[in-house]
């Protein structure tokens, strides 16, 4: 089951959790828990898009240090994720 | 004295619960050794004491935070005599892979399934004698924010109690092959190793999840078990194709699934959420580009109806009145001509020309900030990640270019987040196409002098050309420079949300902000140097073609004689915006006569340039050489001087090839 989560997040074009869900016959905090299990187990990975550089905004007018700018996240599936997908392929 | 410790889910109520069985009986502290809070209380039934344990809330018990760990330890080492395992009812199918890791350790367990009426609220029916049945465990039904239940839950735990009931719950079987090497492991574990108050069959089962923690505690004391623990994964993952760690959570759930089935009813119909319902429109495959495009031409005519129709003249009066003013003092107090110069022509001239800008920027930013607050912005990532990949790009390439909108700085350092080299290179070379804030005076000036009917299509136009620009330009470089494998990410798309004025505001304020500084410092020291230019050497009329200034540009101009500008203001306005774009107006500012407000600026523009050489020199500044801030960003990125030039001089060729297509095209189409 943890598996076809897997298989189903690389199928979708863009990750939804209730369309994870509704792939899975399962409720929308059962998905959530699954994603969760993959990754706190290494076969998925979440990266938030956060921005600083790091100099200090003395030195970067332009940029005043700027975090979240887009309200978005991304799921990457790991290595260890790809590993277990090839096995099942 | 007996103790039951409280065990469950972040918000399944079992605090509610907790408080209902302790009322003010309570202590709060630490458990030992960390910072998680340790709650206990005392609960009397018919005069009998039992202390009570509230465990942190978590959704499993594995080693991935304090919390689990705490929680974990106090039932294999403490051994509670009963767990009371409260379980949000509404979400059962979640809370039920804590019951299955409480079963897994042989704990005295009942269940408190909580949130009945919620879970009724939802049409989700539970049969609670076939849950127990199925369970092997007692289940009492609660409502524990209306004190439904707690009486029958006092009663059913004094009755486990009573009867030195110990439960025999249902045990999960991981298959054969785990099973064994479970035993195995067992024995090795029971043979070697001191195992501290924990049982030896879990430390089992928990080496071959790779759990940290009993790694740690058995390596220790005997790194054959690990070496050993090895060994059987190993086998098990050749065997099964699967690594014995998903195999065993896929029978949690499996087991989950099965008692589900049997004890549960869910509504047949999935309800479908606002956002569900938005998403299906805003995202539609063929609807959704058409859908943002349209927000965004609208965007650029609010930005132009607003921002310049409406308050276009607000700063550009104060800074009329201002430099009168201080002129007319100036002049009182007989300050020298350089003087008052310096100050009307290159300060009001240069700086002021810029900050005439700021209400449209800050119109522009409102909205965006707006749409990236509701969460469309993410919508339109995913659109765009669509297109993108067609066209072999990753789809983080094109949240770089959103947020280079904003500043090229960020928008190149957001290429960080993508994983592979290839993929990063593109999006940081077409940064510095996205038109940022800062040129958008440029185009102000220009779409004032010719097209101010249409400003708002033109602005449109013009960022929308940046953008396939850059889409080209990446398509063309992952075809020559950068072939390879474009790397796989997902986006997780936030729900829709009414956006709050602070956050709209913040993100105004932070390019506004940085707008407004950049013409405080580096437009000003450019527009020092420019004005120090201009009157050198000493007797040329200032601003003057035979100035150093206009040298420079002379020098330079022929460049841009096929694309329709080919002055030597034109030519200097272009130079000083390598160093910031804002510059470009500002030079301008002072170079067309000192011009002390933006109407005459217009007026003067009119009189150099004609509605095809504006149009193929607002292209050309969208297009050409990124500013000195991003060209230091492209040089931090990729950590290479070969690439920054190539980013300087690639650029510079593209801007100045769609300028001359523009201007000479247009000639041949008739334009003038």
């Amino acid at each position: 089951m943890l598996l076809e989560t897997l298989r189903q997040i690389r199928d979708m074009q863009f990750f939804s959790l209730s369309e994870l869900a509704r792939k899975l016959n399962i409720d929308n905090s059962m998905a959530s828990h699954m994603v969760e299990q993959l990754k706190a187990m290494g076969y998925l990975r979440e990266e938030k898009l956060e921005m600083s550089c790091n100099l200090g905004c003395s030195k970067c007018s332009c940029c005043p240090e700027m975090s979240n700018l887009l309200p978005t996240s991304t799921l990457i599936i790991t290595e260890k994720g790809n590993r277990a997908l090839e096995r099942l392929a | 004295m007996i103790t039951i410790a409280l065990a469950g889910n972040p918000n399944c109520g079992k605090t509610t619960i907790f408080n209902a069985l302790t009322g003010s009986n309570q202590h709060i502290g630490n458990w030992p050794g960390v910072t998680v809070e340790k709650k206990e209380g005392i609960c009397k039934v018919e005069g009998q004491q039992f202390n009570i344990v509230d465990l942190p809330g978590t959704y499993s018990l594995g080693a991935y935070s304090e919390d689990e760990v705490v929680a974990r330890d106090f039932i294999l080492k403490e051994k509670p005599d009963l767990v009371i395992n409260v379980v949000d009812a509404s979400n059962i199918e979640r809370n039920l892979y804590l019951t299955t890791q409480l079963l897994e350790m042989k704990a005295n367990v009942i269940i408190a399934l909580n949130m009945m009426d919620e879970a009724e609220k939802a049409g989700i029916q539970i049969d609670i004698a076939s849950l127990s049945k199925q369970l092997k465990v007692p289940v009492v039904s609660t409502v524990a924010s209306r004190n439904k239940g707690i009486q029958e839950l006092k009663m059913k735990f004094c009755e486990v109690l009573s009867n030195n009931g110990q439960s025999k719950p249902e045990q999960i079987s991981f298959g054969g092959e785990i099973d064994a090497a479970v035993e195995s492991l067992e024995r090795e574990i029971k043979a070697s190793a001191s195992v501290n108050g924990y049982p030896s069959d879990w430390l089992a089962l928990k080496l071959l999840e790779n759990d940290k923690y009993v790694i740690d505690l058995l390596g220790k004391q005997n790194p054959e078990i690990l070496n050993s623990a090895q060994e059987h994964i190993k086998k098990l993952t050749e065997k099964m194709g699967l690594e014995p760690e998903m195999t065993i959570v896929d029978k949690r759930y499996e087991f989950i699934s099965k008692i589900v089935s049997k004890s549960v009813k869910k509504p047949s119909k999935r309800i479908e959420t606002t956002s569900d319902k938005i998403d299906k429109i805003l995202t539609h495959k063929w609807f959704g580009l058409p859908i943002f495009a349209l927000i965004m031409f609208g965007i650029y005519q609010l930005t132009f109806a607003i921002g310049q129709e409406l308050l276009g003249g607000i700063v550009g009066y104060v800074l009329e009145v201002l430099s009168e003013n201080i002129s007319g003092w100036l002049e009182s107090i007989n300050a020298p001509e350089m003087l008052i110069s310096f100050v009307i022509d290159g300060v009001f001239g240069g700086v002021g020309t810029v900050l005439e800008f700021v209400p449209l920027i800050m119109v522009l930013y409102i909205l965006l900030g707006i749409l990236e607050d509701s969460g469309y912005m993410a919508r339109a990532a995913y659109v765009m990640d669509r297109i993108m990949r067609a066209l072999g790009l990753h789809g983080k390439t094109f949240i770089s270019m959103l947020v280079g909108v904003g500043c090229n700085v960020p928008g190149i350092m957001s290429a960080r987040t993508l994983d592979n080299k290839k993929d990063r290179m593109i999006a940081i070379l077409i940064n510095p196409f996205i038109s940022c804030g800062a040129r958008l005076p440029i185009y102000l000036v220009f779409i004032s002098a010719f097209f101010p009917k249409n400003g708002g299509t033109v602005l449109f136009i013009l960022y929308a050309t940046g953008f396939i620009g850059a889409i080209i330009a990446g398509k063309l470089l992952s075809k020559t420079l950068f072939k390879g494998e474009t790397s796989y990410f997902i986006m997780e798309l936030p729900p829709y949300r009414v956006p709050t004025v602070r956050g709209v505001m913040l993100h105004m304020w932070d390019k506004v902000g940085g707008f407004i500084k950049r013409a405080g410092t580096v437009i000003f020291a450019v527009v020092t140097l420019l004005w120090v230019l201009s009157v050198l050497p000493f007797g040329v009329e200032p601003y003057s073609q035979a100035s150093i200034l206009g040298r420079i540009g002379s020098a330079i101009s022929p460049i841009f004689k096929p694309a329709g500008f080919g002055t030597w203001q034109a030519a200097v306005g272009l130079f000083t915006g390598i160093v910031a774009k804002e510059a470009v107006v500002a030079t301008l500012g002072m170079v067309y006569a000192g011009v002390e407000e933006c109407a005459e600026l217009v007026a003067a523009i009119q009189q150099h340039f004609t509605p095809l050489s504006a149009f193929s020199f607002m292209i050309m500044s969208l297009l050409y050489t990124p500013c000195a801030a991003a060209i230091g960003a492209i040089k931090r990125e990729t950590d290479s001087w070969k690439w920054t030039l190539f980013a300087i001089l690639y650029t510079f060729a593209i801007g100045w090839m769609g300028a001359v297509l523009v201007f000479q095209v247009g000639r041949l189409l008739g334009f003038n």
